[in-house]
């Protein structure tokens, strides 16, 4: 037998990285320069634009506005107490579940743990009011990553906990009865960030599993459920969100059969944007399900799986596997496409962009304001949708595990 | 086919008298499409014997199998396992698919689930057995297939060979009254058939009824109680392993044999 040698060395370093990479060649080279100068300079003229030239005191002066719109001020601890109850529970889901290797709670759990740090300092500094809510929000969050930590077996009551936390959330946000602190707030004074986010989260809720509904049921035996998925999935698709939109504001009273004034714009947008995405969501999954070699639905049927049984244990994981990137996808598109609500009447985070560009005070700044509002928008939409993009790769990760 | 052969009519594959009857199909047809697959077939098996069908690709051998636990759907004749008729009514074939275990050629391991999962999937969710109970008899399967060590693992992690063991252990862990094999080694590489022929043939010489599709003389001269030679949808010769390997009848087969032999 011949001796065992060693792999060959591999040189690592930073140096070397960067002569394998970017300085093989005279041409390499000559590239690398030229595209570093060319991003430094871009790079150094933004930074130095954001730091020295733009007016950014719109953007401070606005925060409750970009937060909440035209919820009540008064009531402004209710949202915060709903913040602090969603952190909590995903703090003590990341702590409980710390041990199970790479954890996709605890990586969301920092992050949003970190924005709400962010905010406690914004507050020190811009937003008075906000700085004990933000840092409340943080302390629960921090509680409950401890208490999960210390109790893992709380683990087992949390799915509970999360039903119950939906229905602690709604009644926080909209309240009932007319007066007191928890007075109802119609969803009409909703609005700013708030709104995206309750949009975003119904609608993926309700989207995805009614997504795979549709998928099922254009694969159903029956003609009637075929077809009547295969006509929604395709009537949506064909035609843009913003006109279904409108088509939801006058269309969901007439169907309900109620006075327009007893649906509010929330819910007319909402079922607009969840039955929109539902389509796409079908689809995705739709190619999920073809990518399902047919044995595996032999080898269910064999042992004697009910068709309820093969779909649900064997078919829907696979597919959905397959698909993971093509439904975040889906999700976070959901979640950049509410900016479209205002055309229902609604102020969603974007569109209290447009109103605080046309505040006097914005309209006193020599050009107005609106890159500089636009670049605020965008890094907030950014930090929520990388988030989503992150927990995506890292349950892909995980779900790959023996498939290789 | 001789001429006096279709004088005769179909070939018929009864099993022995005297014994119970695990399978009977009774002039079966089928077709995909226009075409006729399966023509006339009559063939029986008592409990307990093991049964090699033959024949070259294309001849009907694996539809054939897959008809006995509606993979396949039948246009025509009877088809009873374990005396249970099967016909569209769910119920039925829900107690027959029970009672049969099928292993395949491409196995068709679920690979989401760990191996133990695999085995235990069947008879949590259709026997309604305990987990630790259907743990405790997947793990005793599992031993006898000779792969214990590889219960944590997934499918995608063993050779070729293990996962088809594998297989056999989900099949059996059902408890079934019959097996179905339907090409198991064909997708195998040569180094590691034997593992999975030494596992059948156990199974065999236990008394286990089996029905297998295979072109592993081997395995039927060692345990086969009959040998089915099927061509172009018909069974065309019935016998012992023996006769077939000394004299075959039929000139079909005897082409047959002397391309796999």
């Amino acid at each position: 037998m011949p001796p065992l040698r060693e792999p060959p060395k591999r040189r690592r370093g930073a140096l070397v990285w960067l002569r394998t990479n970017l300085f093989s060649s005279w041409g390499n080279a000559l590239a690398s320069l030229l595209s570093m100068g060319v991003l430094l300079y871009l790079g150094g003229e933004l930074l130095l634009w954001v730091l020295t030239q733009a007016h950014w005191g719109p953007v401070w002066a606005n925060l409750r506005l970009f937060a909440v719109y035209r919820y009540p001020p008064e009531l402004l601890w209710r949202p915060f107490a709903a913040s602090a109850v969603v952190l909590l529970l995903l703090g003590a889901t990341a702590g409980a579940g710390r041990r199970s290797g790479e954890s996709i709670a605890g990586g969301v759990f920092w992050w949003f743990f970190g924005l709400s740090a962010l905010l406690t300092l914004v507050g020190l500094v811009a937003w008075p009011v906000a700085r004990w809510g933000w840092l409340a929000v943080g302390v629960a969050g921090l509680l409950g990553y401890l208490a999960g930590r210390v109790e893992p077996r709380l683990a087992r009551a949390l799915p509970w906990s999360w039903g119950a936390s939906l229905v602690i959330v709604v009644v926080l946000l909209n309240g009932f009865g007319t007066g007191g602190a928890l007075r109802s707030v119609s969803t009409k004074e909703w609005g700013g960030f708030m709104l995206t986010l309750v949009l975003s989260i119904v609608g993926i809720a309700i989207s995805f599993p009614l997504g795979i509904a549709l998928a099922l049921g254009r694969r159903s035996k029956l003609p009637i459920i075929r077809v009547v998925c295969v006509g929604f999935i395709e009537v949506v698709r064909g035609a843009p969100l913003i006109m279904w939109l409108f088509i939801a504001s006058l269309m969901v009273p007439l169907v309900l059969d109620v006075s327009p004034s007893a649906v509010g714009p929330l819910s007319r947008a909402m079922v607009a944007v969840t039955l929109f995405s539902a389509a796409y969501m079908a689809e995705n999954v739709r190619g999920g399900l073809q990518a399902v070699p047919k044995g595996q639905y032999e080898a269910a049927q064999a042992l004697g799986l009910s068709g309820w049984q093969r779909t649900r244990l064997i078919v829907l994981p696979q597919a959905l596997r397959a698909v993971i990137p093509a439904i975040v996808g889906q999700a976070i598109a959901l979640f950049k496409d509410t900016s479209l609500v205002f055309i229902v009447g609604l102020f969603d985070f974007f569109n209290v962009g447009n109103i605080v560009a046309n505040q006097s005070a914005s309209l006193l700044v020599p050009g107005g304001v609106r890159l500089e509002l636009s670049l605020f928008l965008a890094v907030v939409y950014w930090f929520f949708a990388y988030r989503m993009s992150a927990a995506s790769r890292q349950l892909e990760r995980r779900l790959g595990v023996g498939e290789r | 086919m001789t001429e006096e052969a279709v004088l005769r009519g179909p070939v018929r594959a009864d099993a022995p008298e005297g014994g119970s009857r695990i399978i009977e199909v009774e002039g079966l047809n089928k077709w995909f499409g226009d075409f006729h697959v399966l023509k006339d077939i009559h063939l029986s098996m008592n409990r307990g014997e093991v049964v090699v069908i033959i024949g070259p690709s294309g001849s009907g051998k694996s539809t054939l199998i897959r008809c006995i636990n509606r993979l396949e759907e039948h246009q025509e004749g009877r088809i009873v396992v374990d005396g249970v008729e099967l016909t569209d009514d769910v119920r039925h074939i829900d107690q027959v698919r029970r009672e049969t275990g099928m292993v395949f050629q491409q196995f068709n391991l679920f690979p989401h689930l760990t191996v133990l999962e695999n085995v235990t999937l069947a008879p949590v969710r259709v026997r309604k057995w305990r987990k630790s109970q259907a743990e405790e008899r997947a793990m005793y399967f599992l031993e006898k297939v000779g792969i214990p060590e590889q219960a944590r693992k997934y499918p995608g992690q063993l050779s070729g060979g293990q996962q088809q063991r594998v297989a056999i252990a989900r099949a059996l862990t059902m408890e079934p009254k019959v097996m179905l094999f339907d090409e198991p080694t064909s997708a195998l590489d040569p180094e590691v058939i034997g593992e999975v022929l030494e596992v059948m043939v156990t199974l065999a010489k236990e008394g286990m009824s089996m029905a297998v599709v295979t072109h592993e003389m081997g395995f039927a001269r060692e345990v086969a109680d009959r040998v089915i030679f099927m061509d172009a949808g018909q069974i065309v010769e019935v016998g012992t392993p023996e006769h077939f390997f000394e004299n075959p009848r039929e000139e079909r087969t005897r082409a047959f044999l002397s391309k796999i032999l």
